[in-house]
């Protein structure tokens, strides 16, 4: 641990305990001003801190709970026991994330989910539209404040600058640099009259300003005689000509937003700005005068070189025709706008013999001809540059350019291409970042075997290249198996339209977050489920009408699909505002078919028993229909999703509505998984399973009713060896000081401690799944191989209870 | 000091900040003549800079930070006839 | 010659983090937990070229601190900057209005502050 991290968790468990003690305070005295500021402080230095780690679901909650207070603070909402309640929620959330942090040194992203429905009870509690819009702009942006006072104007004309106060050479470079695609900008730079007293300094803020080409100092009014003048009254202003992107300027300019002004310049307006030109000569003017500017024949020789480069374009898009019309037209155009009538003629008969052999030759020719005469026309010096530069010879070779059908070009942004070959794409890349992981073994015996540790260090070198390689093909090939949920989510139009007709109910189906996409395979494995799902909700789920009426509901149900993306996993809610499961019917019905036992129906929750649906065995339908049948549970539906390694979770309220969420990997093609050892041999545990790792005293160890148990963090957690489970006759490990190596498992909604030997690192790897008699070994969920060639056997979790 | 006076002469070196300009104002009045010196000054604050400008004070030494001089040719007359690359104002005799 | 920087903040975390960018930085660092602490520092001869400083603090926030150095005669001039998080735009504001060169928006990481601290202070 870093000694800022642990200066941090410090810091953060004493403000955890005063904002524990403020809010008791508050329950004695809820209006007083000062505990609500402090509580505040404690809570915004806290969110601070938490900034400076990545804790993203710290400082979300925290964030939360700072914009809560802000509006206690200021008056517009009360305090309230509810509000005291969630903050302690959200304080008791902080600190599961510090032990976290300072067991593991860092926090799990699977906290994302708590964090969001923590920080939106926060959010909930503060009233209004206005729960918080200060963090909904400027997040990161350093340029706000007060407000884009410094967008470009476009409409800004020459005339209002002084352009012409730009030295000449300085406003060829800035033409130059114009062409090569940067941005120019002019700023006038206007301080406030009292800005010394602020610790400004514009001039030097002038000074510093990124790209900037040139810049004066401007005096605003005729000095005062020097007794009357005040040195500390700023009555200069600053004009700089600058190149670069207007976000830069913006954010140098972020404090004094309001005394700058930022003009985009036309670069043509550089070229026509000239000691002496009136104000208003335009380009087209100043080109047509006799004697052209050295800019304005650099500016004349881009255009045609400009024009060379397209004629020689290799492509042959659909449109070419009239690309090449165009090109006649700007050569003509810049010939007659520099006082040249007689090439039109020339350059019209060049395009007609173009268009006519389908060859961009007779348009080139017309160019080189007229290249070779621009160095006799006496061009001063970087004028000639370019056009010597414009002068090279043609192409040799000048096939047909545009005779090609456009057919043979079309569509090619989108490709169909087999499921198969992508799959094999899928599998090769696969196998491609388990055989990579060989690579830091083969280094290790270099250097421990052979004893070459330049070539072990080069090994790793070149692995560390690879292995970014490997990431990016697979996050590639990733991207391209990626369907938006609506693959599936569209065939349900039909599906509750003939389900509900043929059940003689109402009902309105809402898709939300079709766009949200997942690996095709998640998706389409998605689909089976939730028809089951949604079958089961428009069955038992949703009323009939009369029934709806009858209950003060609207007569049309409302069935609702929703996809959202939690960190790297898809959620899907399935929700109904039917009838809801009543909790004690369906406990009942559990124990008298036997599949709990009458402590378990004592202990269990309601949040527990509701989940009882998913076992096997288990309908909650008084009524057996045809449309779901009898006794078809939810068990398919887990089975399904644990398959995915997705979990499914319910909530229902008697009256109100059921809520089915599953949530499942964005993809499954590479697993992580944890290496743990036990009796010499290892094994692997997949990575969503695991809560934690940890140390238990083997004195910390509790008999209760005939298995082990430890407490940990206050909670009794029951403990099962790997040894036992695998029937390895072997004693679990322990270490110097006495203690045993736990991993807790989440299983379910249940967690679980496996004791075992040793930890090691996580991996990724492929699993494949076990065939022929290992098949039946239901302890594992497959095996993968490892980088060093040995085999590894995934655990799975699952079924171990 | 980064300013420092001499009979007829302020010479200016790296970073005149902002306390400068009142001393500078001072002195100036008692000196209205006076020529600056820039040749070793980096960067100057506005609010010294503005005194130097209402005072009318004339360059003597064009500072040898080239971006400083660039921005300070817009505004500050050099001494005695006009300077072309002449950085080195010294030599000129004061008027 | 180093610049010397008054750093206050009421977290010993902030002031560490930012503390060791600055030192990384090349310049001098005092500190200070709150306001109060940091203007008698400024009474009693602490001369720093900056002061960066947070806004929420005990005994005496930011803004007030802002306030009472530029009531100070030696420091009429000096560049302050605020230590903000992103949803404090407001004051910001207000800093500035009470005298501050600009803000800092928190988390702040090294070349960011550097970058920032060479846009306010000439000859870094």
């Amino acid at each position: 641990m870093t000694p800022l991290l642990e200066q941090f968790l410090s810091e953060a468990r004493d403000a955890l305990q005063g904002i524990g003690e403020r809010l008791i305070q508050l329950e004695e005295t809820p209006d007083d001003p000062a505990v609500i500021n402090e509580l505040f402080r404690l809570v915004h230095t806290l969110k601070g801190n938490s900034g400076l780690f990545d804790f993203p679901e710290m400082t979300r909650v925290l964030h939360a709970g700072e914009d809560l207070l802000d509006a206690v603070r200021e008056g517009r909402l009360s305090y309230s026991h509810a509000l005291a309640d969630q903050l302690l929620d959200a304080a008791d959330f902080v600190g599961i994330l510090c032990d976290e942090a300072e067991l593991e040194g860092g926090v799990k992203a699977s906290h994302g989910a708590d964090a969001v429905r923590l920080a939106e009870a926060l959010r909930a509690l503060v009233s209004g539209p206005a729960a918080s819009p200060e963090a909904a702009g400027g997040a990161g942006a350093p340029s706000d404040g007060r407000g884009g006072s410094s967008a470009p104007g476009a409409a800004a004309g020459q005339t209002e600058l002084p352009l012409a106060a730009v030295p000449h050479a300085i406003r060829l470079d800035a033409w130059q640099r114009a062409r090569d695609g940067e941005a120019l900008h002019w700023l006038s730079y206007v301080p406030a009259a009292d800005c010394f007293f602020q610790g400004d300094d514009p001039f030097f803020t002038a000074r510093q300003v990124p790209g900037v080409l040139w810049g004066r100092v401007v005096v605003r009014e005729p000095w005062p005689g020097l007794s009357e003048l005040d040195a500390y009254r700023c009555a200069l202003s600053f004009e700089v000509l600058a190149a670069g992107p207007v976000e830069e300027l913006d954010s140098h300019f972020r404090y004094v937003a309001d005394q700058v002004r930022v003009r985009a310049v036309d670069p043509g307006w550089l070229v026509a700005s000239q000691e002496g030109a009136p104000p208003g000569a335009t380009v087209t003017r100043a080109v047509a005068s006799p004697g052209l500017l050295a800019e304005e024949r650099v500016a004349l020789e881009s255009i045609f070189a400009a024009q060379r480069r397209i004629l020689e374009l290799d492509d042959h898009p659909p449109w070419e025709r009239g690309r090449i019309e165009a090109v006649a037209g700007v050569l003509i155009h810049c010939c007659e706008a520099t006082g040249d009538s007689t090439s039109r003629g020339a350059i019209e008969a060049a395009l007609e013999q173009t268009l006519a052999l389908g060859n961009c030759a007779p348009l080139l020719a017309w160019l080189d001809r007229r290249t070779v005469v621009a160095p006799e026309a006496a061009l001063p010096t970087p004028a000639a540059k370019v056009a010597s530069a414009a002068a090279r010879p043609a192409k040799p070779e000048e096939g047909p350019r545009f005779g090609r059908r456009t057919e043979d070009q079309a569509g090619a942004s989108h490709l169909k291409v087999d499921k198969v070959k992508v799959d094999r794409l899928m599998n090769l890349i696969g196998e491609m970042i388990v055989s990579k992981n060989a690579l830091p073994y083969l280094a290790q015996r270099a250097e421990v075997q052979y004893g070459v540790r330049d070539l072990a260090r080069e090994l790793t070198a070149q692995y560390a290249v690879i292995n970014r390689i490997a990431e990016e093909m697979q996050d590639a090939i990733m991207q391209v198996r990626m369907m938006p949920v609506s693959m599936v989510f569209q065939r349900f139009h039909r599906l509750v339209r003939d389900l509900s007709h043929k059940l003689g109910k109402e009902v309105q189906l809402v898709l939300e977050g079709e766009e949200t996409e997942a690996d095709k395979n998640i998706i389409e494995s998605l689909a089976d489920p939730l028809i089951h799902i949604v079958r089961n909700s428009l069955d038992h789920g949703l009323e009939s009408s009369e029934v709806r009426l009858a209950c003060g509901k609207p007569a049309a149900g409302v069935l609702t699909l929703r996809a959202t993306h939690e960190a790297d996993r898809v959620r899907i809610d399935v929700l109904d505002d039917g009838r809801g499961i009543d909790v004690g019917t369906l406990k009942r019905k559990a124990r008298d078919k036997g599949l709990i036992d009458q402590a378990t129906f004592d202990r269990m929750t309601d949040r527990e028993a509701l989940n009882l649906v998913f076992e096997a065995g288990l309908s909650t339908a008084a009524v057996v229909s045809d449309v779901s049948g009898r006794g078809v549970g939810m068990d398919v539906v887990r089975t399904a999703v644990e398959h995915l390694n997705g979990t499914v979770f319910l909530e229902s309220e008697v009256g109100r509505g059921t809520r089915i969420s599953i949530t499942v990997p964005l993809s499954m093609a590479v697993t992580q998984v944890m290496i743990v050892e036990s009796d010499g041999q290892l094994f692997g545990v997949p990575i969503d399973h695991v809560v934690e790792t940890v140390r238990v005293p083997r004195a910390a160890l509790r008999m209760i009713k005939h298995s082990q148990t430890t407490a940990l963090r206050g909670r009794i957690v029951p403990l099962r060896a790997l040894n036992d489970w695998l029937n390895i006759p072997a004693e679990p490990r322990v270490n110097e000081d006495d203690e045993l190596a736990v991993l807790m498992v989440r299983v379910g909604r249940e967690v679980l401690g496996l004791v075992l030997d040793e930890f090691r690192e996580t991996v990724d790897v492929i699993q494949k799944p076990l065939s022929g008699v290992l098949a039946g070994l239901s302890a594992y969920s497959g095996s993968a191989l490892l980088g060093d060639g040995s085999v590894l056997m995934v655990l799975d979790p699952k079924e171990i209870v | 000091m980064p300013i420092e006076f001499t009979e007829d002469r302020v010479e200016c070196r790296d970073l005149v900040g902002v306390a400068e300009a009142e001393e500078l104002l001072e002195w100036l009045q008692c000196w209205p003549a006076a020529q600056v010196d820039l040749l070793g000054c980096t960067h100057l604050h506005p609010a010294t800079l503005q005194v130097l400008l209402a005072a009318g004070t004339r360059v003597a030494a064009w500072p040898e930070d080239a971006s400083l001089r660039a921005w300070l040719e817009t505004i500050l007359k050099g001494a005695a006839k006009r300077e072309e690359d002449d950085r080195d104002g010294e030599e000129h005799s004061p008027r | 010659m180093a610049k010397s920087i008054l750093l206050v903040d009421d977290s010993a975390t902030m002031l560490m983090s930012v503390k060791s960018i600055l030192e990384i930085g090349g310049f001098k660092v005092e500190t200070s937990s709150d306001g109060l602490q940091a203007l008698n520092k400024l009474k009693g001869g602490s001369k720093p070229d900056l002061i960066i400083t947070d806004i929420n603090m005990p005994n005496m926030g930011g803004l007030e601190f802002i306030q009472s150095v530029r009531a100070l005669p030696g420091f009429r001039f000096l560049p302050i900057l605020t230590l903000t998080t992103e949803s404090q735009t407001a004051k910001r504001d207000e800093g500035r209005r009470l005298g501050a060169t600009g803000w800092l928006v928190k988390p702040i990481s090294g070349p960011d502050l550097i970058k920032v601290i060479k846009q306010v202070l000439p000859g870094v």
